[in-house]
């Protein structure tokens, strides 16, 4: 059995007549519009003429670096598209509108791809809100025994349990996913916080990031000989910083690989294809090339790094006229009351009513703020949330001073956030790309962008991924 | 309803609480603090020139028609109060907030409001004529020759209590005797983490609340689950000694152990009519119970109208001569309580609202109410663990995880909806027995239509439907369950909308004009 890594999370596997595709991202970039595109790294060029049609896909979940419409859309239509039992049904119905069928696995339950066997495992329930939903991959061959692909989400007590019974066979090779997503020096992380409250990043962080990834999880399942790593594998345009670090291939198999007993670490680089062969009771794999994908220059994007007053200058949708602005911001407050009462009543909404002090004192009834941006480094204008009544208000404070009373916020552009409260830009590249904040504590994961990452996912906002959907449907994106 | 006339007076008997009237004429020593309680969590304290209510009711009952009583059942006589300069209020609920009972003051009295108070209930007040102040929490104040600070609560508490503010007090004239009431949720880490730091002297006397709101078997609780097998059993059991090892040593845990004790709280009867009072809601028997099982630890559990003067060193205590308890009430429903368990009798659901006549509007209104609590559910620990679950009675689980079933006035199945979390909607389906859709949907809800719409409409709150007329199954903890959700989802802080209706309503039916007058 091959398996063919095409860059991010995206595989291919072959094995005798049979071809199967995993979290396909075909074009070079992946995005929702023309004006931010994520663009694999290293990268590559897929020739789709050379590539095997497949007898299947399989989608492990709805974020767009693993279900990218627009590389369904380079498919025969009648295409298979495998997904588990709680895909999202505005994605489901998107896949269905570009004419392919889309078929549910049960979870846990193996269907047959011709030679192959493909079985889906819903990940753990500790995973964050937003991964709930993302099902691990098995590939299951007779002679091979089986891949997993362990796709951003916890590994399952079900999946653990099913590896260790040998359910699933032997486990040949397990592809773990590295998604820590750290950016070069000096330039912003996603969850950054503008308070200078997290301790900084640990001298040894790629050791605890790959222990995690390649020791800690990967273990739960048994003793596995070939591991691979991916993941964190895109360059944002416009850029916001060079690639994020521990994602240069080479570099990493050479720091990992040494690191090893008898297991081997394999970190591919995209068109790199890891071919599974038994020899008596050992599995063996060599790494060879494929033929249908092509590695481009990756020289220009080598450590770019915009400083924070930089990248966040510029929104994704451009300035806002003096003629639509006074719409513009009807439009951000209405969004705003909309999401007001959900945030208040949610978990992360009573850590902001709980927050009894901030800088210089006790805190009033505005805990959350957002600053709104128009093209420009100064803030435009600002809306707080007050507790005591679910609802946003202007706040008549400047940029300073609202961020040393309000102990939570975010800075936007005005029309980067229309645009995420009409589905024409994702959460997730809103985040990483044109998105600040602020917050108490020191857990990301409770942070203004953690809240938005559940309040924004398709599972719950159905309607503005039809919105999406339909736009990509219509549009001609980078790559198609 | 007939307990409820029992006092019932002329409106002129319950004057409005005067300003001249001398202040306490039951004796207090000089520069002391005296709390007397008037029932439930509500207090009168005093020093020789100053007086605070926290949390006044000082009607009969509360609630939306004030149906629910005070237990055990006391008549005060608000024209007898000592002279009062301010009122707390520690949180929006409404065995805390009491419009009625704040009309029987003088408008000249200040109301005090933690910052985290729901806006709407600053302004309801404000409409009776009341000045109204919000204090942070952890900010010394003074009012009189009281000093005060609140603390807001743990955030570990429940999301509807996580707005209550806990008081610290003690006279001006005599520091080293202060009293903490630890209103209805987790400890303050406030309070907790000043006292570490020594910012704060522990407490001589903390107040706890005994919020269980045990109901006994043949009782639906308002966290029951209707498919727990052990549910009825679990019933039975040593829970008042459950409540006082709670109270008494989970609570306290993180604070040095003060020298005594106050229980109160569960002091009302909920519309289980049958029942009367909880069971354990008798905090002096509970009391007295604990200073037995306590070594030098004395702890008490007043009546209404029992007063404690914070004496150098030891509770000294008293009758507040204005709160007249009604013994015969007393214990005619105490005994009701105890026989209604020792007959193992049985309170069926019952709906609390008329129904609609015109049907069409109903399944409308119901449907909205439904279609906006999707994203929120979906979002809560509850919503969490819905999503998260496999398997259910029959296998494999697809996407339809929530039933709600509504009930025509026979009490019959009539409309019925299933939340699919794959389309984040609830689809409407041919409504099927309860014990089916127990077998079938893992989390459920059953209620009478009319009760569904009147909430929908902000006419009832949840917090009266759940248990009552209301009953949910789940799997997992009562934490998570679709009740807690409704409790966050409905409640004051994210759904001010239906209170200010509904309080608007209630100033309405005072006659209160925009002046107060």
């Amino acid at each position: 059995m091959d398996a063919i890594f095409l860059g991010q999370q995206s595989w291919a596997f072959h094995a005798g007549g049979t071809n199967i595709l995993v979290d396909p991202v075909l074009s070079e970039s992946f995005g929702t519009s023309e004006e931010l595109q994520f663009r694999i790294y290293p990268y590559r060029r897929i020739n789709l003429s050379a590539m095997p049609p497949p007898d299947a896909v399989v989608i492990t979940n709805e974020h767009l670096d693993h279900f990218h419409l627009q590389s369904l859309m380079l498919l025969r239509p009648g295409t298979r598209i495998l997904v588990g039992d709680l895909f999202p049904d505005v994605c489901r119905r998107a896949i269905e509108e570009c004419g392919h069928v889309v078929q549910t696995l049960p979870d846990e339950r193996p269907v047959k791809v011709k030679d192959l066997a493909v079985s889906l495992y819903r990940c753990a329930p500790a995973s964050k809100f937003w991964e709930k939903r993302v099902c691990h991959a098995v590939i299951s061959s007779i002679h091979l025994g089986s891949v997993i692909i362990q796709s951003d989400g916890l590994v399952s007590e079900s999946l653990i349990r099913d590896a260790r019974m040998g359910v699933l066979g032997d486990i040949s090779l397990f592809i773990a996913t590295n998604n820590a997503q750290v950016p070069p020096q000096g330039a912003a992380g996603t969850y950054e916080n503008l308070l200078p409250l997290n301790a900084g990043r640990p001298p040894a962080l790629g050791v605890d990031i790959f222990h995690e990834v390649l020791c800690a999880i990967p273990e739960q399942v048994g003793s596995i000989p070939h591991l691979a790593v991916c993941g964190g594998g895109y360059v944002q345009f416009p850029a916001k910083h060079g690639h994020f670090r521990w994602s240069d291939a080479r570099a990493l198999q050479r720091y990992l690989a040494p690191l090893s007993l008898a297991q081997m670490v394999h970190i591919p680089e995209p068109g790199q294809c890891l071919r599974l062969r038994r020899c008596g009771d050992e599995i063996e794999c060599d790494v060879t090339q494929s033929h249908w994908v092509e590695r481009l220059d990756t020289a220009s994007s080598e450590s770019f790094v915009h400083m924070e007053s930089e990248w966040f200058q510029r929104s994704v949708f451009g300035e806002v006229s003096n003629s639509e602005i006074k719409d513009a911001l009807e439009q951000a407050l209405a969004s705003l009351n909309f999401l007001a009462p959900i945030l208040v009543s949610t978990p992360f909404g009573q850590g902001v009513a709980a927050c009894h002090q901030y800088v210089g004192g006790p805190v009033g009834g505005i805990r959350f703020a957002v600053r709104l941006f128009n093209d420009s480094p100064s803030m435009m204008t600002s809306f707080g949330l007050d507790i005591t009544d679910a609802k946003f208000f202007p706040l008549e404070m400047t940029e300073e001073e609202v961020l040393t009373s309000v102990p939570f916020g975010i800075d936007v552009h005005i029309a980067d956030w229309n645009a995420l409260n009409e589905g024409r830009l994702q959460i997730w590249e809103l985040a990483t790309a044109r998105m600040r904040q602020w917050y108490m504590g020191m857990d990301p994961l409770f942070s203004p962008i953690a809240f938005f990452y559940c309040l924004f996912s398709e599972q719950v906002r159905p309607s503005l991924a039809a919105r999406m959907y339909q736009h990509i449907r219509s549009s001609k994106l980078p790559g198609i | 309803m007939e307990a409820l006339n029992r006092f019932h007076t002329p409106k002129n008997d319950l004057a409005m609480n005067n300003r001249d009237v001398p202040t306490d004429p039951d004796k207090q020593a000089s520069g002391q603090m005296k709390a007397a309680f008037l029932g439930h969590q509500s207090w009168l304290l005093t020093t020789e020139t100053t007086g605070i209510l926290l949390d006044p009711i000082l009607a009969d009952g509360f609630g939306s028609d004030d149906q629910i009583e005070i237990y055990p059942p006391r008549r005060i006589r608000v024209k007898d109060l000592p002279r009062i300069q301010a009122v707390i209020l520690s949180h929006e609920h409404s065995d805390h907030f009491h419009l009625p009972s704040l009309n029987l003051l003088s408008r000249d009295i200040e109301v005090l409001v933690g910052v985290n108070m729901p806006r709407f209930v600053q302004q309801t007040i404000e409409f009776l004529g009341f000045k109204v102040r919000r204090i942070c929490s952890g900010q010394k104040f003074q009012v009189g020759d009281l000093a005060l600070t609140l603390f807001g609560v743990s955030p570990q508490t429940a999301f509807w209590e996580s707005r209550v503010n806990q008081l610290l007090i003690h006279s001006l004239k005599n520091s080293s005797e202060s009293l903490f009431i630890a209103v209805d949720a987790l400890i303050s880490m406030d309070f907790v983490n000043g006292i570490r730091n020594g910012e704060i002297d522990p407490p001589s006397v903390v107040v706890l609340s005994n919020n269980a709101q045990i109901t006994p078997p043949g009782v639906f609780g308002s966290l029951d689950n209707l498919t727990d097998p052990d549910g009825e059993k679990a019933k039975t059991g040593l829970h008042g000694l459950k409540i006082l090892a709670s109270l008494l040593n989970g609570y306290l845990q993180g604070i040095p152990a003060p020298r005594e004790v106050i229980i109160c709280g569960g002091g009302f009867m909920k519309g289980y009519h049958e029942l009367g009072p909880f069971p354990f809601s008798d905090q002096k028997e509970l009391a007295a119970i604990a200073t037995g099982l306590a070594i030098n630890f004395p702890v008490h559990g007043p009546y209404p109208g029992d007063a404690y003067e914070l004496a150098p060193g030891s509770l000294v205590e008293s009758r507040a001569h204005y709160v007249e308890l009604d013994h015969d009430r007393f214990s005619q429903l105490s005994s009701q309580s105890a026989s209604f368990v020792a007959a193992r009798r049985t309170i069926p659901p019952r709906a609390c609202c008329a129904p609609s006549i015109d049907r069409d509007n109903s399944r409308q209104l119901i449907e909205r109410l439904l279609e906006d609590m999707v994203l929120p559910m979906m979002l809560s620990p509850f919503g969490e663990n819905m999503i998260d679950l496999r398997e259910y009675l029959t296998g494999a689980l697809g996407p339809k995880r929530l039933v709600v079933l509504c009930l025509d006035e026979q009490g019959q199945p009539c409309r019925q909806w299933a939340l699919d979390v794959a389309r984040a909607a609830f689809l409407q389906e041919e409504p099927l027995p309860t014990e089916e859709l127990t077998i079938l949907y893992p989390y459920g809800m059953v209620l009478f239509e009319s009760d569904l719409q009147a909430l929908a409409e902000g006419q009832v709150q949840i917090w009266d439907l759940a248990g009552v007329s209301m009953r949910a199954w789940y799997v997992g903890q009562a934490e998570t369950s679709p009740v807690a959700f409704l409790y966050t989802w409905l409640g004051e802080h994210a759904s001010p909308r239906f209170y200010r209706d509904n309080y608007g309503h209630r100033v309405a039916q005072l006659g209160v004009s925009a002046s107060g007058q």
